[in-house]
């Protein structure tokens, strides 16, 4: 069980400490979004951004801020550099700004972004807090990738439809201005309830994998500390 | 388990008479691919296979899915819809007595939300559709057409079938509202017409009661109670009655359609009455069965598919494991005067 081995204060790793497979965090835009790579990939990298942008601006904050009041100042600049990411991607990126939706404001609240940032950036030196939220960002670009091109594949029979949106607005309107058409094969991939289906499968393949890592090869499980507990009964 | 099974029979045999042998192969290959994929996803488990596989669930699930797809459905609409039952619903859960939902309703609600075009188009042969007292349904022309449909590989262009083929069979006579104010057994017999001839439109209500008499045989053999049952058909007859005027019955449909012309009896006999997703109190079980009908109704009415079983026995399954919290039996003795009069403590 790979569960029990998280801890928050590990260093990030792409699979270790995955922040959508294995921290099970910000999954609401991971299952609304992921219908289709392009915006699975729009997100992804939103987040990513605003992952590194506030864990820099955290970390080298961190003398000023006090410490009661962390989270408010947390949530302030995420939420800064929300906005400004989403006065830019409507500025540049249009299209995709319509098809994402709500879930570009609520990057700011998304839980993958405030635990980088109280587990890591808040406590280190800006250069190490940069790395820590480039691989947890890619992390979770990478499982929303994975998620949407599964769902995309199944539900649409497409792979990165409607690629055209990744580019800035004007270059995108020089392509069919039409989006094409979502859905049509296994139409129930699009739904929701298959997003949770489809999660909780990709957890139980990376499992697979993990515990075939480590008992085959012998591999370290990247759990480099036990979790210390205050009340402690027995061994966990 | 197998008695499910057994009280099936008269149901199945009437829709084979009217619908062709694309039922009966739809069972066949269901049942194959669930036994099959129960057998693999034990193994998965580490489950010894002979005793898990006795049970016969997996049989009964097939049976149930089978029956409720359109006859002569193709190959690999069964298996998805076996797979997604017995896999996902089933066995991801825990296995038996562990599924949260129907299996077979979940397989059949996968299929109705996916393919809504391969789930509505009935595979009938020809002699079915052109009515007729010929038995052209059954014979081997028929069956051959039946076997084509169910296993596209041989025939990669699907079957023509003439365009009346939608009107006539339908997955339920509601969507037409053919059956009009009285029944059409009743038509029928006055009409002159043999009850058991393709032509009479017949079908439903036969079938219906093919599924009443095996559900009557479930309650007499003790497999089931008569809570689910009864209170799904009370609360379907007391609100149809309710909305129906005659100048309306377009719109509403009389109470003898909504028992009768649709998939009613087999809903509330033999799939509400899954003893593991629905709830397990007496008291339970009531509510369990009036949401069940309240909900069977209002989407037949007031919503856009045609009927409705699938949907509200799983709406119906979100809401047992609270209908059981709520509606826990009394513990013996509870609220029956004490014999001895307890001593009061002493104040301080």
């Amino acid at each position: 069980m790979s569960a029990l081995k998280f801890n928050a204060k590990q260093p990030a790793t792409l699979w270790y400490n995955n922040p959508v497979l294995v921290q099970l965090l910000g999954l609401s835009p991971v299952l609304a979004v992921s219908t289709t790579v392009v915006n699975g990939l729009g997100l992804g990298l939103s987040t990513a951004l605003i992952m590194v942008l506030s864990s820099v601006t955290v970390s080298l904050l961190r003398a000023s801020i006090n410490r009661q009041w962390r989270f408010v100042w947390f949530l302030m600049i995420t939420a800064c550099y929300t906005t400004l990411l989403d006065i830019m991607l409507q500025w540049f990126y249009f299209p995709l700004h319509k098809e994402l939706g709500i879930y570009v404001p609520l990057i700011c609240c998304n839980f993958a972004v405030l635990t980088r940032l109280e587990a890591h950036a808040f406590t280190h030196h800006w250069r190490s807090s940069v790395k820590d939220a480039a691989v947890t960002g890619s992390g979770f670009i990478a499982a929303l990738v994975v998620l949407s091109s599964l769902r995309e594949f199944i539900g649409s029979g497409t792979l990165m439809a409607n690629w055209q949106l990744l580019l800035p607005a004007t270059s995108a309107a020089a392509f069919t201005s039409e989006s094409s058409t979502v859905g049509g094969w296994f139409d129930f991939a699009l739904l929701l309830p298959a997003a949770f289906i489809l999660l909780g499968l990709l957890i139980a393949t990376r499992n697979l994998i993990d515990s075939y890592l480590q008992t085959r090869l012998a591999l370290p499980t990247g759990a480099t500390e036990a979790i210390k507990r205050a009340r402690v009964t027995g061994s966990l | 388990m197998l008695l499910v099974i057994a009280a099936c029979i008269p149901g199945v045999a009437c829709s084979t008479w009217y619908f062709g042998i694309g039922v009966l192969i739809n069972i066949v290959l269901a049942a194959s691919m669930a036994i099959a994929l129960e057998a693999c996803a034990l193994k998965l488990r580490g489950k010894e296979l002979r005793v898990h596989l006795a049970d016969n669930s997996a049989l009964v699930t097939a049976v149930l899915f089978a029956i409720a797809l359109p006859p002569g459905s193709a190959w690999w609409l069964l298996a998805i819809g076996i797979f997604f039952a017995i896999v996902i619903v089933k066995h991801s859960f825990g296995g038996l007595g562990q599924n949260l939902f129907n299996p077979a309703m979940c397989g059949y609600l996968l299929l109705l939300l996916s393919f809504p075009l391969d789930m509505t188009y009935w595979h009938i042969p020809n002699g079915g559709v052109l009515g007729g007292d010929n038995f052209t349904v059954l014979s081997l022309a028929g069956f051959g057409q039946s076997i084509t449909a169910s296993l596209p590989i041989f025939n990669h262009s699907q079957i023509p079938l003439q365009e009346t083929i939608d009107g006539l069979t339908m997955a339920t006579p509601l969507i037409e509202f053919e059956m009009g104010a009285s029944s059409a057994l009743l038509a029928a017999r006055d009409a002159g017409v043999s009850l058991f001839s393709r032509s009479s439109e017949t079908a439903w209500e036969l079938i219906n009661i093919a599924y009443l008499i095996g559900g009557l045989f479930l309650l007499y053999k003790k497999i089931i109670s008569w809570h689910i049952p009864v209170s799904i058909i009370a609360t379907i007859t007391v609100i149809s009655t309710l909305f129906y005027a005659p100048a309306s019955f377009a719109i509403y449909g009389t109470p003898y359609l909504h028992l009768f012309g649709s998939a009613t009896m087999i809903g509330a006999f033999f799939i509400a009455t899954d003893p593991v997703s629905a709830a397990t109190t007496s008291r339970g079980k009531i509510f369990y069965g009036i949401i069940i009908g309240l909900v069977i109704y209002s989407i037949r009415v007031w919503g856009s598919y045609p009927d409705s079983i699938a949907i509200a026995v799983l709406f119906g399954n979100f809401c047992a494991p609270a209908l059981d919290y709520f509606c826990r039996p009394r513990i013996y003795g509870h609220g029956s005067k004490p014999k001895h009069k307890v001593q009061s403590e002493p104040e301080s």
